[in-house]
């Protein structure tokens, strides 16, 4: 066996600050850790198979591996999406945690098995904003017939709440923003939303991203390609993957806080706390969708929502006594310099 | 020669009615769209289903629209020599046309299309977005049923280019070597 | 050095040219030889068949996009104001209106061609009815056949540029993607993004200029040359009633001119969503005349299915072109081609430009858009060319190619409705003064390139 050259589909446009570029290191990574023995050639939205049918393109073969996000493949089934995402659902890191060791990767194998594909997370938005609007928002009510674009789980969220969810591609939102079709929107979070300019359109900028804790790019590999791996290259794929999960992961800490200095000091955008009732609204809504998915007729998704449903509760009883108390004390006035 | 007479009369018969319900379709595209604003703007309410069945119903209208406008010969054509040349000549490129272009385009993209569709079907493939259309795997079965009919009307063609061959002159009157009015 | 690969692309772009000349239904056999030199380039093997896998999801994509769907709805509702009488109407007392002097025929017909061209996507409708009405009008009081057709020919094609514009709409659909691929490769992580609105407010101005060209031009003949334009009687009586009768012809349809471009110009609405009131606009327009039937409904529906079904075949097909030849490896050759060009950017577009031009005597303008885009496009922005600019000079550019004797499209069609009388070397010669006047607004665009980005910049940035 000599060298191979894998085409690996993406939904992004080459080098999209964010996922395309995650997903070019990625390629990077895999190439040089298997010293050229495979080679990973990446491919933009639309090079090869649409963004919206790289899932299809390597379960058939039509290309070796595919970077993307599990949010997009609900159509598959319902219960791909928590692996990428879920409103009031896991962090970055309980997610990665709830994959290596919580027993999310084999329910992950199990549902793409069902594909003939063999995914691995790679990526992480890490917490989102809950978005840009145009109107203050003071209550649950204010969400009534407001024109929101969220997509996925979060949309059904919003959706659940009374508001109108619209579906738009990351760079039709800022005109419907301007001209008023719509009245709110959320991507991702500041590095780059500030890109994509929505602040010339809405001034209020609210957190916290109830609608995505955490946000997972995979890479997902054609099951006939992965089995006929050498166990050497099979392990340079996983530690790249989980390498580049820490990499892309990292990167929104590092943007993410500049780009609002930016914002507000520069373009004078007004941050706002979304107010509670909003968020014990929203949270109901996020808690019917998990209750469908745990009664859902397909065994897999129940299988799936529950063991979601679990891990979710120990990460929660977890972080109150560890993350949450420290950055609860972290906030306390004390001289720290 | 009778049959070749029957089969491509029965393939057109066969286009006329898809040519019939394309109406209603056109009609409907721009009905459910026109709901959807109307409820966007003047009710502030959006049905995610509503926005994919009007993308759906214009899926449906070029698809079999391309088999409505073979019939009615209303594909573009460079004409600049095709308008001047002898209707045995015509006869015998579309002929060779059919054979060499649109029948393999039509087998390798049933024969690509047909695995996608079979794994849609298998796992009853949905929408990715909440609360649109169910039944993706309609849609994508739509690809195939296109096919099969484009075929079938490359099939009319290549009967009527045969018969016009053998000296058939009813045959010459008929689309394409003849346009038919779109009726 | 070409390698092997790039002389199979070469050898596959000249014959999809020298095969569409066969007659034969171009988007069949676009399609058919895409795959022979797909089958041609894994036996050289410099084509990987896998690569073709991807066709049916890319089908898939074109079957799900919403922005397409803008295009049977402009078509629908052009069909629908082509049966209205609007025209009719239009022309009739516009021709009144004018007409009493020297050249008036000549501008009316162009006032009405911008109208139309403004509430209509398609070219072809727009020259059917100009040429039935208007022709015989202005042959009867004894115009020049040859500046009669000249004018119903150029005002017809502007349809095409004025938006709404169903070219400029896969033009925008194409740009847009190769744009956000080209603007990362530069570098610049927040690129403006292209939608077809922009591309109609970009196009908007342009049109306009060559609006008024042409009306410069008929000045100009109505003063040197009055007798190749004679002025029409009108009587006292029709005089009086024309104001009334000018204001119902014109008022109507301008409103819905302004309801679906300005809503779109004005970022309120889609173009998609704006077509879809604009049909029910233009049939309440036909209801007000009288004319609302069945019959009606039925035809345009039908005349609508066909059309749509027309262009989507050709997009089907070129985007198995496009396959073949990004999977023969033939778009990086162009792409090195392009950005190696002696000239720079300007050698870059000039050739782009010129190659679309001689293309766009044989073929169909969705044909050129739908080849030559997706492969040239990105290599062009990547040299520095603004989106919105390129895309109007590639409609402009197309649009006088086919008003250029003796290929051009719109002549063709117009030989078909014209009536015997009127020799074609007379509709070629009619041509010449107005493709002059598209050279020129072409070049004004470039050397002004801001009569096409001042529009969209100030409506949507
Ligand atoms: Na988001
Ligand atoms: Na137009």
């Amino acid at each position: 066996q000599g060298k191979m050259e894998w085409r690996m589909v993406t939904s992004w446009p080459l080098n999209l600050p964010g996922p395309g570029t995650s997903a070019a290191w990625l390629a990077d990574k895999i190439t040089k850790m298997s010293e050229g023995k495979l080679t990973v050639k990446v491919f933009g939205a639309g090079q090869l198979a649409p963004a919206a049918g790289v899932f299809d393109a390597v379960s058939q073969g039509a290309a070796e591996m595919y970077h993307s996000v599990p949010t997009y493949w609900r159509g598959k089934s319902a219960g791909i999406v928590l692996f990428g995402n879920m409103p009031y659902g896991l962090t970055a890191s309980e997610q990665h945690a709830w994959m290596l060791h919580g027993g999310g990767q084999a329910l992950y194998d199990e549902m793409y098995g069902r594909f003939g594909l063999k995914g691995f997370l790679c990526g992480n938005t890490g917490n989102q904003w809950m978005g840009w609007f145009k109107k203050e928002i003071k209550s649950a009510e204010d969400f009534k017939g407001l024109r929101f674009r969220s997509p996925g789980l979060g949309g059904e969220m919003y959706r659940r709440m009374g508001a109108s969810v619209v579906q738009l591609p990351g760079g039709e939102i800022y005109p419907a923003l301007q001209s008023g079709t719509i009245d709110a929107a959320e991507f991702i979070g500041p590095w780059t939303d500030l890109a994509l300019g929505f602040h010339q359109a809405a001034k209020f900028y609210y957190w916290p991203g109830v609608q995505e804790p955490a946000s997972a790019e995979e890479c997902v590999i054609n099951k006939a390609k992965w089995d006929a791996l050498s166990d050497e290259l099979k392990l340079v794929v996983e530690t790249a993957c989980s390498a580049t999960y820490a990499y892309s992961t990292s990167e929104y800490i590092v943007r993410n806080p500049p780009a609002l200095k930016t914002l507000v000091e520069k373009h004078g955008v007004q941050v706002r706390q979304a107010p509670e009732d909003v968020l014990v609204a929203a949270g109901n809504a996020a808690g019917e969708i998990m209750a469908e998915l745990r009664e859902d007729k397909d065994d897999l998704v129940r299988k799936i929502a529950d063991a979601y449903a679990v891990f979710r509760q120990g990460a929660m009883e977890n972080a109150r006594y560890t993350e949450l108390g420290v950055m609860q004390a972290r906030t306390l006035p004390y001289k720290f310099q | 020669m009778q049959a070749l007479r029957r089969f491509a009369a029965g393939i057109d018969a066969l286009s006329d009615r898809i040519g019939q319900a394309l109406v209603y379709l056109v009609w409907s595209t721009a009905i459910v769209c026109a709901v959807v604003v109307l409820l966007r703007y003047a009710l502030h309410v959006t049905f995610a289903w509503m926005q994919d069945l009007y993308v759906w119903i214009h899926a449906v209208v070029f698809l079999l629209g391309t088999v409505y406008a073979m019939r009615c010969n209303a594909h573009v054509r460079v004409d600049i020599l095709y308008a001047k040349w002898p209707v045995r000549r015509r006869a015998l490129v579309e002929c060779i046309g059919v054979l060499v272009f649109t029948l393999p385009w039509m087998a390798a993209l049933a024969w690509l299309t047909w695995p996608f569709v079979l794994s849609a079907w298998a796992i009853q493939e949905g929408s990715p977005q909440p609360n649109g259309m169910p039944g993706v795997y309609v849609l994508k079965s739509v690809l195939l049923l296109f096919c099969l009919l484009v075929g079938l009307q490359g099939l009319a063609v290549l009967a009527r280019g045969i018969l016009v061959l053998t000296g058939d002159q009813a045959a010459a009157q008929q689309p394409p070597f003849a346009d038919s009015p779109q009726n | 050095m070409l390698t092997t690969g790039d002389i199979v692309s070469i050898v596959f772009f000249l014959s999809t040219i020298l095969i569409l000349m066969t007659g034969l239904p171009v988007a069949f056999s676009l399609a058919g030889l895409s795959l022979v030199f797909a089958f041609l380039g894994h036996m050289l093997g410099v084509f990987d068949y896998s690569t073709l896998i991807n066709l049916p999801l890319r089908y898939f994509g074109v079957m799900s996009n919403e922005v397409l769907v803008a295009v049977p709805l402009f078509v629908l509702m052009g069909n629908v104001l082509q049966r209205s009488g609007v025209a009719e109407d239009l022309l009739t007392t516009m021709g009144k209106l004018f007409g009493a002097r020297s050249g008036g025929l000549g501008f009316s017909v162009i006032v009405v061609g911008a109208m139309l061209a403004a509430a209509t996507g398609v070219v072809g409708a727009t020259v059917a009815t100009m040429a039935l009405i208007a022709l015989p009008a202005m042959l009867r009081v004894g115009y020049q056949p040859r500046l009669a057709t000249g004018v119903i020919a150029a005002s017809s094609t502007l349809a095409q540029i004025i938006p709404p514009s169903t070219i400029l709409i896969f033009t925008a659909d194409i740009l847009s993607g190769v744009n956000q691929a080209a603007q990362m490769r530069l570098g610049n992580f927040a690129p403006t993004t292209l939608s077809a609105g922009d591309l109609f407010a970009g196009a908007l101005l342009p049109g306009l200029l060559l609006v008024v060209l042409f009306m410069l031009f008929m000045a100009v003949k109505a003063v040197f040359q009055p007798r190749s334009c004679p002025p029409i009687e009108v009587t006292d009586a029709e005089r009086r009633g024309l104001p009334v009768a000018v204001a119902k012809a014109v008022i109507p349809p301008l409103l819905l001119i302004v309801a679906v471009l300005g809503s779109i110009l004005a970022g309120i609405a889609t173009p998609t969503e704006s077509a879809s009131i604009g049909v029910f606009g233009a049939l309440l327009l036909t209801w007000a005349n009288g004319r609302l039937s069945w019959g009606l409904i039925r035809d345009a529906g039908k005349g609508t299915a066909v059309t749509t079904a027309m262009i989507f075949a050709i997009v089907l097909a070129a985007s198995l072109f496009s396959l073949t030849f990004r999977g023969l490896g033939g778009e990086h050759m162009v792409e090195e081609a392009l950005t190696n060009m002696p000239g720079g950017v300007v050698g870059a577009v000039l050739i782009v430009m010129a190659v679309m031009f001689v293309l766009g005597f044989f073929l169909d303008t969705f044909e050129i858009i739908l080849i030559m885009l997706p492969i040239c496009g990105g290599p062009l922005i990547v040299l520095g060319v603004d989106p919105i600019w390129l895309g109007v000079m590639v409609g402009l550019n197309l649009q006088t190619s086919f008003l250029t004797p003796p290929f051009g499209f719109t002549l063709f069609y117009l030989r078909g409705f014209a009536p015997p009388s009127v020799e074609t070397m007379e509709i070629w010669k009619g041509a010449v003064p107005f493709v002059g006047i598209q050279i020129a607004a072409l070049v004004l665009v470039w050397f002004f390139p801001g009569l096409a980005t001042w529009l969209p910049e100030l409506l949507f940035r």
